[in-house]
């Protein structure tokens, strides 16, 4: 606590920013968003367009083989260097970044997709069915993603779309316990009990309240999910489970590295870089998106 | 309330006495924000008062009242400004405090109570050490000397048992056991002042009492008390000395006596007049009239059967130790077209389980509940569903009842009842709903986080309205609101009654409340009916041993009798003036 002789009313001028100096005007919205936020969402807009249109960010072909090119280091021509057939490490990982991003979407879709079926089954069934889904999603909890991934490789093969199924419903367990939370919460709330009042259906509270209440809060789970399971795909893949050689998937690249680790560092750090830095920014994103949403209902 | 206050009155004040005056606060104000972003909070009040006195501070929220409290305290926070002519305590400048020096003044020589015992409490520790604490914090005496010390002052604030509560957990306490061990707490180091902000607010009407006589007792021990509250009755018991404070000043400060008989100032008027109670039956309490009517069109017929019974309700709760309680036991009540009932007792009795039995959105165990002369709480909840248009309901928290994400204009369309299949037709009805509860169309955009308490009420009010429903269910409506607001959210309910026949069945823990707008009254302890009967029968003359000790408790406002009629309102129950337009103009 400190004294200050002069303390003015509310609404006396204590300068108000920007407007005066420049000449353009910069709306209000854009001039919230912090450095960090704009950095991490020009990261994320980077590697979208490297999944829709690689070639726009490349003039390399990632699968030329150039065998009198072998393991350069980075330099001007190859700026992440080259691998040990040649292939231009930076062509590789914008071409890797349309697997490695449908992994991490697909995973985390197909995650949710199974997460919110069984947790509103759960939120809204009565005690038997909460008891059988809820203890079900324990022993799936209990259960690790890199052994279901293994699972999965045995029996159909690697590839992309095992990967997803594989990450998808190993990370299904921890949202379905989120989604039961909040299907609970919503459900024993005053705006559902006074729509019941009101003489609504069941069914058309769980549509128009219950639902939408319950999802809210999980679209910003989703955008961190993403990039989670880019790196459980990664892990997987660095096992030599993932997707299949030639590809360039950025797992794919760490685990094709391994082997020239001593003698060509590039290999394992640029696509490491490439995960860490994806997966940061979209996390940064769908904090601040938290951040948006919850300060908008908060006001 | 919008109108803009009159200056200070501070008539019949004895001027301030130097010697004798403990503390003396000149000019204080308060603001909160970084360096040159400052908003003031409080705008120069001044105030003194000598040992044995209470000064009371009255106000609705934001009035600033708890802030000029906690700046006594010098726990106004890190980003507060404070300044002052003078700001002394038994002639030490509190303006020149540092962190140290307050820790020497809290608890030692100010004791501070707080409104919520429950949060302010440790809920991991003994009642008995978070006394001790208080003690020890001021290095006072030996380990055994504080034990002994600890048990007096249990004893002293009367916590029966004190050697056996002192072991227990604030959880394992009842509400008025905790706040007052916190009053224990408080005076543990026999501090000269004591300073208690809204210390009965959060508590029954006979826990209150006994906290208000405990207070009492340390006032009569020669302590001086600054009591803050909201509540004019409550600081009438009290007080001495009264100041009442608007928006961060001062308006009126006058010694109790006066101010409660001879109100000077426009806002103290209209804020004693705004309390609800038994001589307010039928009078507006607030200034707001009711600018339009809705005539005869959608009034209900009053018929001699009642509209709701409830006969021999029974309802159980299974707890976590797996045994049944019993929380309804045998309640009948009888609900006429028109009139209101109200039901009263303090929490845990039952009511507000009644009220959801009575809507059917619990299921009974035992009896059953008729609507409109129809079978309704045996019913399936499929036939329930067509028949809900005739009873609805309002919330003590109107904004926990409303979705989030949606605006008044969809609540309100969620809320029409059949017939509004066109769209210029569901527009005209929303348009009248909002008209009938005093919002603006503009309203209609916002979403209710956007609107005020008493806006969001009226929103609740015009949801529950919506499918015209004979019955309406209030579940302590106006127990989140302000005084003043209670007043209009009371008055808009009497004027509703009034055009469309409708009843209530009113719930509330406050007996000023229930007995102002109740024609019949139904008290209950412990989940069972006590009383039942004319409002002024049993709030008057009350027969049952409970009920008489509910109203000897409640803190009674004397206050001057209204000079002439007021322009309208409820009339009495027999036969009243019809309600016109002349009359509301």
């Amino acid at each position: 606590m400190s004294a200050t002789p002069d303390i003015s009313r509310p609404g006396a001028p204590g300068g108000t920013p920007g407007s005066a100096r420049s000449g353009i005007a910069i709306p209000e919205w854009v001039r919230s968003i912090r450095p960090g936020v704009a950095l991490a969402g020009l990261v994320v807009a980077f590697f979208v367009v490297a999944m829709i249109v690689p070639s726009l960010l490349t003039g390399q072909d990632p699968y030329a083989v150039n065998l009198e090119q072998t393991l350069q280091s980075p330099s001007w021509s190859h700026i992440m260097g080259t691998d040990q057939s040649g292939r231009d490490l930076y062509a590789r990982i914008v071409y890797g970044a349309r697997e490695s991003l449908l992994i991490g979407l697909g995973a985390t879709a197909l995650g949710m997709g199974v997460a919110i079926a069984l947790g509103v089954l759960a939120g809204l069934g009565n005690k038997w069915v909460d008891g059988i889904i809820s203890r079900g999603v324990e022993v799936m909890f209990a259960f690790p993603i890199l052994l279901l991934a293994l699972l999965f490789v045995a029996v159909f093969g690697p590839s992309v779309t095992t990967e997803i199924v594989a990450v998808g419903l190993g990370t299904a367990p921890g949202y379905a316990r989120m989604v039961r939370g909040q299907v609970l919460a919503v459900r024993d709330s005053g705006y559902v009990e006074a729509a019941r009042a009101l003489g609504h259906p069941y069914g058309s509270i769980v549509r128009r309240h219950i639902f939408p209440n319950a999802m809210r809060p999980l679209v910003v789970v989703m955008t961190l999910g993403v990039g989670q399971s880019i790196v459980w795909a990664s892990g997987i893949a660095f096992l030599g489970l993932g997707v299949p050689p030639p590809s360039p998937e950025w797992g794919a690249l760490l685990n094709a590295g391994r082997n020239y680790i001593t003698q060509a560092w590039w290999l394992e750090v640029m696509p490491g870089v490439a995960i860490v830095l994806f997966s940061l920014s979209l996390t940064t994103l769908g904090r601040h998106l938290q951040q948006r949403l919850e300060g908008g209902v908060n006001r | 309330m919008s109108t803009a206050p009159t200056p200070i009155t501070t008539g019949g004040l004895r001027p301030a006495d130097p010697e004798n005056d403990l503390l003396r606060v000149e000019n204080l104000q308060v603001g909160f924000g970084e360096k040159r972003n400052v908003t003031e909070i409080v705008h120069g009040v001044s105030f003194s008062l000598a040992p044995g006195e209470c000064l009371a501070i009255v106000g609705e929220s934001g009035s600033g009242k708890s802030v000029t409290a906690r700046t006594l305290v010098g726990l106004t926070g890190g980003s507060s400004h404070v300044s002052a002519d003078r700001l002394e305590f038994g002639g030490r400048d509190l303006l020149s405090f540092k962190d140290r020096d307050w820790r020497g003044l809290r608890g030692k020589d100010i004791g501070f109570i707080l409104q919520d015992a429950l949060v302010s409490l440790d809920q991991l520790r003994p009642v008995g050490k978070e006394i001790d604490e208080a003690l020890r914090l001021h290095d006072w005496g030996t380990k055994k000397e504080r034990e002994e010390r600890v048990i007096e002052l249990m004893e002293l604030v009367g916590i029966p048992e004190p050697a056996v509560r002192a072991k227990q957990r604030p959880y394992e306490l009842s509400g008025g056991l905790r706040q007052r061990a916190l009053i224990a707490s408080a005076i543990a180091m026999d501090p000269q002042l004591i300073i208690a902000d809204e210390p009965t607010t959060a508590l029954d009407m006979t826990v209150q009492a006994q906290v208000l006589e405990q207070l009492q007792q340390a006032k009569a021990r020669g302590k001086a008390l600054i009591l803050i509250s909201h509540d004019l009755a409550v600081v009438s018991q009290l007080a001495d000395t009264v100041a009442v404070m608007f928006d961060g000043d001062i308006l009126e400060y006058a010694p109790a006596g006066q101010l409660f008989s001879r109100p000077e100032n426009a806002y103290t008027q209209r804020l004693i007049e705004a309390i609800p109670s038994a001589d307010s039956r039928g009078a507006r309490l607030s200034p707001v009239v009711r600018s339009h009517s809705l005539g005869e069109a959608r009034k209900y017929e009053t018929t001699d059967a009642p509209v709701l019974k409830a006969e021999r309700l029974l309802k159980k709760f299974r707890g976590p130790d797996g045994v049944d309680r019993t929380v309804v036991n045998d309640v009948s009540f009888e609900l006429k077209q028109g009139e209101t009932l109200g039901i009263v007792g303090e929490s845990g009795s039952g009511k507000t389980t009644t009220a959801r039995l009575a809507l059917a959105l619990l299921e009974v165990d035992g009896g059953g509940v008729t609507l409109a002369g129809e079978e309704w709480s045996g019913l399936p909840e499929r036939e329930r569903r067509k028949r809900r248009n005739d009873i609805s309901v309002i919330y003590q928290d109107p904004l926990s009842s409303f979705d989030p994400r949606w605006t008044v204009e969809q609540i309100m369309l969620d809320a029409l009842g059949e017939g509004y299949d066109k769209k210029a037709a569901r527009r005209v009805r929303i348009a009248e709903l909002l008209e009938m509860v005093g919002l603006e169309p503009e309203h209609l955009r916002r979403r209710p986080l956007q609107l005020s308490g008493g806006q969001r009420q009226r929103v609740a009010i015009a949801r529950a309205l919506g499918p015209q429903p004979r019955v309406i269910v209030c579940d302590e409506p106006v127990s989140a609101l302000d005084v003043s607001i209670q007043a209009q959210v009371l008055d808009l309910l009497a004027d509703l009654q009034q055009e469309l026949n409708v009843s209530y069945l009113f719930i509330s823990h406050d007996l000023g409340v229930i007995h102002h707008i109740s024609d019949r009254v139904l008290v209950m302890s412990d989940g069972k009916v006590v009383e039942f009967g004319d409002a002024d029968d049993v709030l008057l003359r009350p027969h049952h041993p409970y009920t008489q000790k509910l109203v000897a408790s409640l803190p009674v406002l004397e206050r001057p009798k209204p000079t002439g009629p007021r322009p309208f309102g409820r009339p009495p129950r027999a036969a009243g003036p019809e309600f016109t337009e002349e009359l509301a103009a």
